[in-house]
């Protein structure tokens, strides 16, 4: 339906606002464009109904590129609605939602049918009709900006924050009432925010942007649930991501990379101080290559601290040990089941790349029922119980 | 007369506000040349006018018309680029062209204040008017000039200043009147006082 195809903005000569933006759009489908301010999103949206221009690529509706169109017909094909609401205080309601279908020279009974039945939409009552714009409250003025971009039942709308500028309660009830309708009238729409409550709620796909790139593009679900880079995780903001799924995670997200090791070729007393300077009671064992041996524990250095000895000659060896890539669910039975305290993950090369300890587990449990602010001051809780 | 030359000035000055607010950068070349204008005294612009136009009505006129020109200019100026750029985006976003903006938002926005311009030019001219009796254009100029020349002329001249005054008061409530019907932007009010 909409296609963006490699459209590049240049402002001033030298500042991208949009880089290399390719992007296809769904019939019908629900977009919004979410990033920090200056990330391109409003140019974006703007270049599509030509109230910017593009710098080099090109932006096609139903396979036609907008270049080839009038700028006029363009615009009245395609809904618009900003975040300023921008009815004209001038003109009763009724003049400003039938104000495209009379630019497009509609007859003003049907004008007038049209702005009632739409009034309908939204449950306001007809005798607004005859109201100018100031007798509305700031909800119900952006209700009929809705409606006016949806006059002259365009396919696309493109909608620039219009939720931005109202009070949290009537956004909350407008974004709900607008999702309805979106849903009843099929409309493609192109939506920007940088409200990421508002993004997740709304979109069937939601396109991040920084710096004029897109950084992911997915459901709402799929983002939250693997944001792509830290950038994403910050935007998307710790509360909203999805980490109370076990069945999802591997045993990587919840290990700890950094596990205290000792050599194989180290002395036990050389051992023994790594041990106590870190306050851990165990000690994974590996050689040069970081390939995994084993481990020493209390149990160890209490018997053989009098016996200057090589830990690769008293180390003892991990009863499980799992790969990297294992879900997490495998791994919470085994260790249940075997009552191991440490289980080493290691690579394809037999190479130490974390643990998983007790508090591990722990962190999944908390996580899964108060979220993640508490967790992660143990850095160093590594192999463990202190 | 005194109306004769603010309709002229009108029929200038709306169309040159437009084109200024269109292109901005030609503004401030238009405003110093009004302004110029403006600060010529009544009855030197009169005596120059009289040179070229010889005596008689059409040369009050005339001159009205030159000072009309600057309130009415600066108010349609401020009119139009006071309006709110949302309300331009919006109407540019449905696919208005340029003239169907001027026309549907951008002119019935900035009316009152183009009005309140017009009062201004309306009350100075009345004033302006009166001069005019120097060079033989009659009006109520006259009363009082024939006060001034008689004796004990304290009466005559207020016979001729009092309905002048009254005028011009009057011409002020009335325009100040059609300004309030047709100001649909309650909001700010106080644009076209500043600007008058």
């Amino acid at each position: 339906m909409l296609e963006f195809n490699q459209v590049t903005k240049v402002y001033d000569g030298t500042e991208k606002a949009v880089n290399n933006l390719t992007l296809d759009i769904e019939k019908g489908e629900f977009i919004v464009f979410i990033g920090p301010s200056g990330c391109g999103k409003t140019t974006t949206m703007k270049m599509v109904n030509r109230l910017i221009e593009t710098t080099e690529g090109s932006i096609s509706i139903e396979g036609e590129n907008i270049k080839n169109k009038d700028l006029v017909e363009l615009r009245r094909t395609i809904g618009y609605v900003i975040q300023q609401i921008g009815l004209f205080p001038h003109m009763t309601i009724q003049e400003n939602i039938s104000l495209v279908p009379k630019l497009l020279k509609w007859p003003q009974d049907k004008r007038r049918d049209r702005a009632k039945e739409l009034l309908k939409l939204v449950e306001m009552e007809e005798s607004y009709l005859d109201k100018f714009p100031e007798e509305l409250s700031g909800g119900q003025q952006q209700r009929i900006g809705v409606l006016r971009a949806l006059a002259a039942d365009p396919p696309l709308i493109l909608m620039d924050e219009p939720f931005g500028a109202l009070d949290p309660i009537t956004r909350e009830t407008l974004q709900m009432e607008f999702k309805q309708l979106q849903k009843s009238l099929h409309k493609t729409i192109v939506f920007v925010t940088h409200d990421m409550d508002e993004a997740l709620k709304l979109a069937d796909r939601v396109v991040i942007m920084k710096e004029g790139c897109v950084v992911q593009e997915g459901t709402p679900s799929h983002i939250v649930r693997n944001p792509a880079n830290d950038f994403v995780r910050e935007f998307i903001g710790k509360d909203r991501l999805v980490q109370n799924d076990p069945s999802n995670q591997t045993v990587e997200e919840i290990m700890n990379p950094n596990p205290v090791t000792v050599q194989e070729d180290m002395n036990l007393r050389e051992a023994i101080k790594i041990v106590k300077a870190n306050r851990v009671d165990t000690a994974v064992v590996v050689n040069e290559e970081k390939e995994l041996k084993g481990f020493i524990d209390v149990d160890t250095i209490n018997r053989y601290h009098r016996d200057n000895l090589e830990v690769g000659k008293v180390l003892k060896e991990f009863p499980i040990e799992v790969k990297k890539g294992t879900p997490l669910a495998a791994v919470i039975r085994k260790i249940l089941v075997s009552e191991v305290k440490y289980m080493p993950v290691i690579d394809e090369n037999k190479s130490l790349i974390g643990i998983i300890t007790g508090a591990s587990l722990a962190d999944v449990v908390y996580e899964s029922i108060w979220g993640e602010e508490e967790h992660q001051n143990g850095e160093n809780e590594t192999i463990g119980v202190k | 007369m005194s109306a004769y030359g603010v309709l002229f000035a009108a029929l200038v000055a709306i169309p040159l506000g437009i084109f200024i607010a269109r292109y901005r950068k030609l503004s401030p070349w238009v405003f110093s040349l009004a302004n110029v204008i403006q600060t010529i005294p009544a009855l030197a612009m009169l005596a120059v006018l009289m040179l070229v136009m010889g005596l008689g009505a059409n040369t009050v006129v005339f001159s009205l018309f030159l000072y009309s020109i600057l309130p009415i200019l600066r108010n349609t100026y401020t009119g139009i680029t006071n309006v709110d750029h949302s309300m331009l985006e919006s109407g540019r976003g449905m696919g208005m062209t340029r003239n169907q903006l001027l026309r549907m938002v951008e002119l019935p926005l900035a009316l009152s204040v183009i009005l309140g311009g017009i009062r201004t030019a309306m009350v100075i001219a009345i004033g302006i008017t009166t001069i005019g009796t120097f060079i033989g254009a009659g009006g109520l100029g006259d009363i009082i000039i024939r006060g001034t020349n008689a004796a004990n002329g304290a009466a005559i001249i207020m016979a001729g200043a009092i309905p002048t005054a009254m005028m011009a008061i009057i011409a002020d409530i009335l325009l100040g009147g059609l300004e309030k019907v047709l100001s649909t932007s309650k909001k700010k009010p106080d644009v076209s006082q500043k600007a008058a």
